[in-house]
């Protein structure tokens, strides 16, 4: 098999001084990056100097919301934030740093949670109604966003009702604000170092933990949203190359026959050295667009506090990985050889465009399942979907990312998948040979096994 | 690897070639000799293609044997042979010299190696300017001229090419003829397969002439022809033709001008030529022997369905 690698260096070269692949690979992510930052400058500049002092532990709320609320317990357990004792809400910048220390609990630093987390510092945002009409008035006078009306059963079961206009987006951020603000109330009366543990507990109650029993018996330690965000990150990246790369790899065969320099290329080089030379390519190209693309999306997470607090918790051994790479590649050259062999029957991209679901409907079987992989990675549904070449590439990368695979179970799928990845390509070789040729349409299905044996 | 006369270029023996119930190629048998020009005559659907293509490795025939170049073709043997099939395209949003260094670096050229040689065949052509152009943006007629360059870049020993002179210009069709002749002058084998037979008739040194995949007639060219020759000759000039001793019938050509005089047994064009000499009843602009077009023999050998061989 000669000249496949001159078919890929020509492939490489001329997709890359395509318009629309240099547009999606690079631009796109630029343009994503310079969008997230002007918004992060309109929302600094809007919100004043970035040079102010750093702000105490992120509990002074700074946001425009304006909340109303009204309190029916009968021991009217919130009293309107500005009857509370003033207090300095701005912590000094020693003081600043003194918070960020939380790994040295100290009395200082409990008097100083407690003096900026006081219900006072929210009396700029939120205002207390006597009655439920005023808080009403107040919501249709637009005074405030939201009115939160604290029912008198609240000690026993928590209730509290919600009043807005229409539809309101303050009032997702206000559910945080009115919750903290409740938090602050019912603490005030605690001291200062018990303060400090329940406020910044019970803002945060719960960090569970899980722990499923393996087929060993031991119990692995897993984090059910990181375990799903693996699984479908993983699963994201196979999906989008494929769809990416399979789609250019088609298009590059179709318009080999549209243009009919097939032929010519044919009388130099043996299909199946085209088809390699062409899949690894594009499945190249659809690599560094989506390590562009996934790339950008990381940055721009690691600028989001939230978004890497998730992220640490997952970690991906290097076996793992290398095991994720070798399913990514023997999954393209399956697709691709499947994608080029849709490519080699049609006579037109639009015409190719329409058989295109037929491989890629099957592959995307596995992300129906998705919540399985996640919870349950070694039950029969997944075993079996990792073990069929159609749905094995995506079903086992997601499975990797998750939990371990029996060495078994990993050499029975790779070596099915690796039998159909020949058994695709010898196709895809001999519809290049036989039908690009000969037939000037779309053969019929009974026509295939003639072209494939005949 | 320049072949002599004496090698064999292309051997074909009893190939077949079916498409499921159509027979395509049905027992063929033909050589073609180093250095020269061989044509493969016959109308649409006769299997000139499908040939061509088993010739070339795209087809694979389903019983018979072809050597190619001194042995079975091999990856190798493809670099030394130049191929322009009869539906030829190119790249159309590519650049012109990358498309060319391409098909180059296919048949085994080194990338400087293709550069150079495209750049220079570009001039040859008097595209030298349009090599950076994308293929789109060139004329129909300038197309033709970069698959033909791509078709010889690399120096091959033999070329191949499907229906030569079709869709071409008056211009492309002098260049790829004088082109033809220089390789072949150079010992460049050549084989072309043509359904219009009239056009490569005087360029050919033998033929092979097939239909429904049959061979009806194979040699040399001017042999082909003798053999078919009537006893006739075709005059053109003033004279009561009809009155001429030896002459059994006379018949007007479609253009008017020249007239078919067939010859009574035993008589022979010199003899015809002797009397109008010394006749001042005859004023003769053109005399020649009457002998019938590629074209007229297919139709004829096709008809009556009695091919002959030959040597």
């Amino acid at each position: 098999m000669t000249n496949w690698h001159v078919v890929l260096l020509y492939e490489l070269r001329r997709e890359l001084r395509r318009k629309s692949y240099l547009f999606i690979t690079f631009a796109v992510p630029l343009l994503v990056i310079v969008a997230f930052f002007g918004y992060q400058l309109y929302q600094e500049s809007s919100e004043g100097s970035s040079d102010e002092p750093a702000k105490p532990f992120t509990e002074v709320n700074e946001s425009n919301d304006h909340i109303g609320y009204v309190d029916r317990t009968p021991q009217q357990l919130f009293p309107a934030p500005d009857t509370y004792e003033r207090v300095t809400c701005q912590a000094t910048n020693d003081e600043a740093a003194q918070l960020r220390q939380d790994a040295d609990p100290s009395m200082v630093r409990s008097t100083l949670i407690k003096r900026v987390s006081s219900p006072y510092c929210l009396k700029n945002m939120i205002v207390r109604y006597d009655t439920v009409d005023a808080g009403k008035s107040a919501v249709e006078d637009g005074d405030v966003d939201v009115l939160y009306v604290i029912e008198p059963d609240y000690i026993e079961d928590g209730e509290i009702t919600v009043y807005f206009e229409g539809l309101n987006i303050e009032v997702m951020s206000s559910e945080e604000t009115i919750t903290d603000y409740i938090l602050r109330s019912l603490l005030y009366n605690v001291d200062a170092q018990p303060y400090e543990q329940l406020y910044l507990r019970l803002r945060d109650p719960a960090v569970i933990t899980e722990h499923t029993v393996a087929a060993s018996g031991e119990a692995e330690t897993g984090n059910e949203n990181s375990n799903l965000m693996l699984v479908y990150g993983f699963g994201m990246i196979m999906m989008m190359s494929l769809f990416w790369g399979g789609g250019y790899l088609m298009q590059s065969v179709v318009q080999e026959k549209e243009s009919r320099i097939v032929e010519i290329i044919l009388s130099s080089v043996q299909p199946t050295a085209l088809l390699v030379g062409k899949i690894l390519a594009e499945g190249l190209l659809a690599l560094l667009q989506v390590a562009m693309l996934l790339g950008t999306f990381v940055f721009l997470g690691s600028q989001v506090s939230d978004v890497i607090d998730s992220l640490q918790n997952i970690e991906v051994g290097t076996g793992t990985l290398a095991l994720c790479i070798i399913y990514f590649l023997l999954g393209f050259l399956f697709f691709g050889s499947l994608m080029a062999a849709i490519g080699a029957l049609s006579t037109s991209v639009r015409e190719s465009q329409n058989f295109v679901v037929l491989v890629t409907l099957p592959a995307v079987v596995p992300f129906f399942f998705i919540s399985i992989f996640a919870e349950d990675p070694n039950s029969t549904l997944v075993t079996v979907l990792s073990m069929i070449p159609v749905t094995s590439p995506l079903s086992m990368i997601m499975r990797l990312s998750v939990t371990d695979v029996p060495a078994g179970e990993l050499i029975l799928s790779m070596a099915l998948l690796v039998g159909g990845v020949m058994a695709v390509m010898w196709m895809a070789g001999r519809l290049f040979r036989v039908n690009t040729l000969l037939m000037g349409n779309m053969p019929k299905p009974r026509d295939i096994p003639r072209l494939l044996f005949g | 690897m320049s072949l002599t006369a004496t090698d064999s270029a292309i051997c074909v023996e009893h190939v077949t070639k079916n498409y499921g119930t159509f027979t395509a190629v049905d027992a063929l048998s033909f050589e073609v000799y180093g250095g020269e020009i061989f044509a493969m005559l016959g109308p649409n659907g006769a299997g000139k293609t499908t040939t061509l293509r088993m010739i070339l490795d795209i087809l694979r025939p389903d019983t018979g044997t072809i050597t190619v170049l001194g042995g079975p073709i091999s990856e190798k043997t493809k670099d030394h042979i130049g191929y322009l099939p009869e539906e030829r395209g190119l790249y159309r949003n590519a650049p012109v010299l990358d498309v060319l260094v391409y098909l180059g670096q296919l048949k085994g050229m080194s990338r400087q190696d293709a550069q150079k040689r495209a750049l220079e065949m570009l001039e040859y052509v008097e595209l030298g300017e349009h090599a950076k152009s994308k293929v789109s943006e060139l004329s129909k007629g300038m197309q033709q001229k970069v698959q033909i360059i791509a078709t010889i870049l690399h120096r091959p020993d033999l070329v191949i090419i499907d229906e030569p002179l079709s869709g071409l210009d008056p211009v492309n069709t002098q260049l790829i003829k004088d082109l033809l002749f220089e390789m072949n002058a150079e010992g460049v084998t050549i084989v072309m397969s043509t359904h219009q037979m009239h056009q490569i008739e005087a360029m050919a040194d033998r033929l092979l002439m097939i239909d429904h995949g049959h061979q009806v007639l194979y040699g040399a060219v001017d042999d082909v022809r003798q053999r078919f020759a009537e006893n006739a000759v075709i005059v053109e000039g003033e004279g009561d033709w009809s009155a001429l001793a030896g002459v059994s019938s006379v018949e007007q050509n479609d253009n008017g001008r020249s007239v078919l005089l067939r010859l009574a047994d035993g008589v022979t064009p010199d003899m015809i030529m002797e009397t109008l000499a010394v006749s001042d009843a005859y004023h003769i602009r053109r005399y020649e022997l009457a002998v019938p077009s590629l074209n007229e023999i297919f139709i004829k050998v096709a008809v009556s369905g009695n091919g002959q061989n030959g040597g």
